[in-house]
């Protein structure tokens, strides 16, 4: 049974959603739980979940090989950037937010 | 020489405040050039490039039309980053520094 965070709480979190979302070219932003299951998410379900899954993956493989190559080192943050778009990766210790932007050509 | 120019970006890119070694290696993982020393330079390049493998895949997987060109690793301690290309990988390990939020 999922606990309902706080009326303040959850109006934070819709805050940060929002100021982020409307950053310049962001596309979708998903936030996935430790299970890799995403809670939150501005894309459809199909590719959120996808995302979810790949992102869950790799953040396992990310830190793993960062605790080989320093066991008092972690994993705080993977910026993929593609030919389409970059996707951004926050993980936290239970949560991790995924974001997909445009990124503006310089 | 062109070999030359690629030593000067590598030495002007060492030489930044912070940047702990640059490694260029061949699309096999073999590196070319690196400043860093040898077991350190083993280990970045096999680490980093089994990262971006997965991050590769990750993204063919979402969009098989699509590639991955660069990836940026942060830890606590350390920021690693690698342009990918079909012929080499080019990967710039460095120490975090403080920079504001994005």
């Amino acid at each position: 049974m999922s606990r309902y965070p706080k009326y303040s709480e959850s109006n934070e979190v819709e805050e940060a959603i929002k100021r982020i979302l409307s950053h310049k070219g962001v596309v979708g932003l998903v936030v996935i739980n430790h299970e890799g299951i995403p809670i939150k998410s501005t894309m459809e379900n199909a590719l959120s979940v996808q995302y979810a899954a790949q992102v869950t993956q790799l953040l396992d493989k990310s830190r793993s090989m960062i605790k080989e190559l320093d066991s008092n080192n972690d994993l705080t943050f993977i910026r993929l950037r593609t030919k389409k778009h970059e996707v951004l990766v926050c993980p936290e210790k239970d949560y991790a937010m995924i974001v997909i932007q445009n990124p503006t050509e310089s | 020489m062109f070999v030359e120019k690629v030593e000067k970006m590598i030495d002007r890119i060492a030489g930044h405040k912070g940047v702990e070694g640059v490694i260029v290696c061949d699309k096999d993982g073999a590196a070319i050039q690196t400043t860093m020393d040898n077991t350190n330079t083993v280990m970045y390049a096999e680490g980093v490039r089994n990262m971006a493998n997965i991050g590769l895949s990750m993204i063919r997987d979402v969009d098989p039309t699509n590639d991955l060109t660069f990836i940026r690793i942060g830890t606590k301690k350390l920021e690693m980053m690698a342009h990918l290309n079909p012929e080499y990988v080019a990967i710039v390990v460095q120490s975090r520094i403080k920079t504001s939020k994005n």
